[in-house]
């Protein structure tokens, strides 16, 4: 790795380092050409993702997800004939640039050139692919796309791309992010005690060990409640704070997809399958299968010999 | 005899299951998905302790990374992280600490202290 690439890299962790500080945490670190700093690089982007669950997860009353769309409009040598102003905002740039590669990291523009050269250019074909742009620090926007063509043979290509990207929205970030006074910033005064540290471990020590027991029976708020030396008031909030649902209902959720799983992918008889979900009868297993799935174990297709 | 996929190759031996990314793979959502299924099926009914080599991984997203430590862990009696460089070990160090998978699980730069921990399950 040159010295010069070394220290364009060097600055482009420098601006994710602000950016994750700033509260953003939807772009990403390019792992294209960083040499010795792969290793930093790559724990950088998984810092960030954690960042981000951490702070929807201890927020989760204000965060939602929601779809960012993106389009754009190209000729078959990217060509940029239309963006939108919303892609332009979000990486920051000023001015709409003439050719769509200035916008796309290197992988992405050798991508998309490579699947418009074998593309036959059909009116209304749809190719998907997964488009990554970049901001002006060269950092990374991920999206996954749809590429539509909109004219036929007889005229010259143009190509609609639908980018899209799920991102959590913070109302409490938001007002952050836009400097917002303290004086206005209203820190929750319910649930407050839910933000500790010790209660979130508390939290994810319960998910943990419900998920490490799906097969036993359910062992009631009570006990849980005894086994974690917690109140049950302080369970059960705490649980639907961080993970949005209720604990028996999250049990019951990961017990039906692991059956599913299991029903599609091994030879296994229903009735182990229940058992080993930690539902009390085959009947009681199917009742609740065909309720969430809105059709029965025993049609479900069974794996492949 | 052993099943090979996109992203990784698995067998047993010796009542422990085999289990190593091939080079450079990136895994996404969809990526643990197909993963976790196809170790299933080949598995079939049987549970194993599994030693998975993740010394030639490139990227595993944080969705996948939480999928892999909950729905991964189905028939998995336990679980060997082989890793060697320094990349490989904090990606498995932030899987076990941040991701807590749900049968015991932990990182080895030696195989055979790794199968050493394995025949214990």
């Amino acid at each position: 790795m040159s010295s010069k690439a070394f220290h364009e890299k060097l600055e482009e962790l420098c601006d994710f380092v602000i950016e994750v500080s700033r509260g953003n945490f939807t772009l990403q670190l390019s792992t294209d050409n960083v040499g010795d700093l792969e290793p930093l690089v790559m724990l950088h982007n998984m810092m960030n993702e954690e960042l981000n669950t951490l702070v929807h997860n201890i927020h989760g009353s204000k965060s939602q997800p929601i779809v960012k769309s993106y389009s754009l409009k190209i000729s078959s040598t990217l060509d940029l004939l239309y963006v939108s102003s919303s892609l332009l905002k979000d990486l920051e740039i000023k001015e709409q640039p003439a050719n769509l590669g200035n916008l796309l990291t290197a992988k992405s523009n050798k991508k998309l050139l490579k699947l418009l050269a074998k593309t036959d250019f059909v009116f209304n074909s749809e190719k998907k692919l997964k488009l990554e742009f970049k901001n002006s620090a060269n950092l990374i926007l991920k999206t996954k796309a749809t590429l539509v063509i909109l004219n036929d043979l007889n005229e010259d290509p143009i190509i609609m791309i639908n980018a899209h990207r799920i991102i959590y929205k913070n109302s409490l970030l938001d007002k952050y992010q836009r400097k917002i006074e303290p004086t206005t910033y209203k820190y929750p005064s319910r649930n407050r005690s839910l933000l500790l540290q010790e209660n979130r471990e508390l939290i994810e020590n319960l998910q943990s060990y419900l998920l490490k027991n799906l097969d036993q029976q359910f062992p009631g708020i009570k006990n849980l409640a005894r086994k974690f030396n917690a109140s049950e008031s302080k369970l059960k909030k705490g649980f639907k704070y961080y993970y949005g649902t209720s604990i028996y209902k999250f049990v019951q959720q990961k017990r039906l997809e692991k059956s599913h799983l299991l029903l599609t992918e091994t030879e296994k008889a229903v009735s182990t399958i229940a058992r080993e979900c930690g539902f009390i009868s085959a009947a009681h297993f199917s009742r609740s299968f065909k309720k969430k799935f809105g059709y029965r174990p025993s049609d479900v297709q069974r794996k492949p010999e | 005899m052993g099943h090979k996929n996109k992203y990784a190759e698995f067998w047993t031996k010796d009542g422990i299951l085999y289990f190593v990314y091939k080079p450079d793979t990136v895994i996404d959502l969809k990526a643990a998905k197909a993963i976790v299924r196809d170790r299933i099926r080949f598995q079939n009914e049987k549970v194993y302790p599994v030693l998975c080599d993740m010394r030639k991984l490139n990227i595993v997203e944080k969705q996948a990374r939480d999928y892999l430590a909950g729905e991964g862990s189905y028939l998995a009696k336990a679980v060997a992280l082989l890793v060697n460089e320094l990349y490989s070990e904090k990606l498995s160090d932030i899987f076990i600490q941040n991701s807590k998978p749900s049968v015991p699980t932990r990182q080895f730069t030696s195989e055979t202290k790794a199968i050493e921990f394995l025949s214990q399950y």
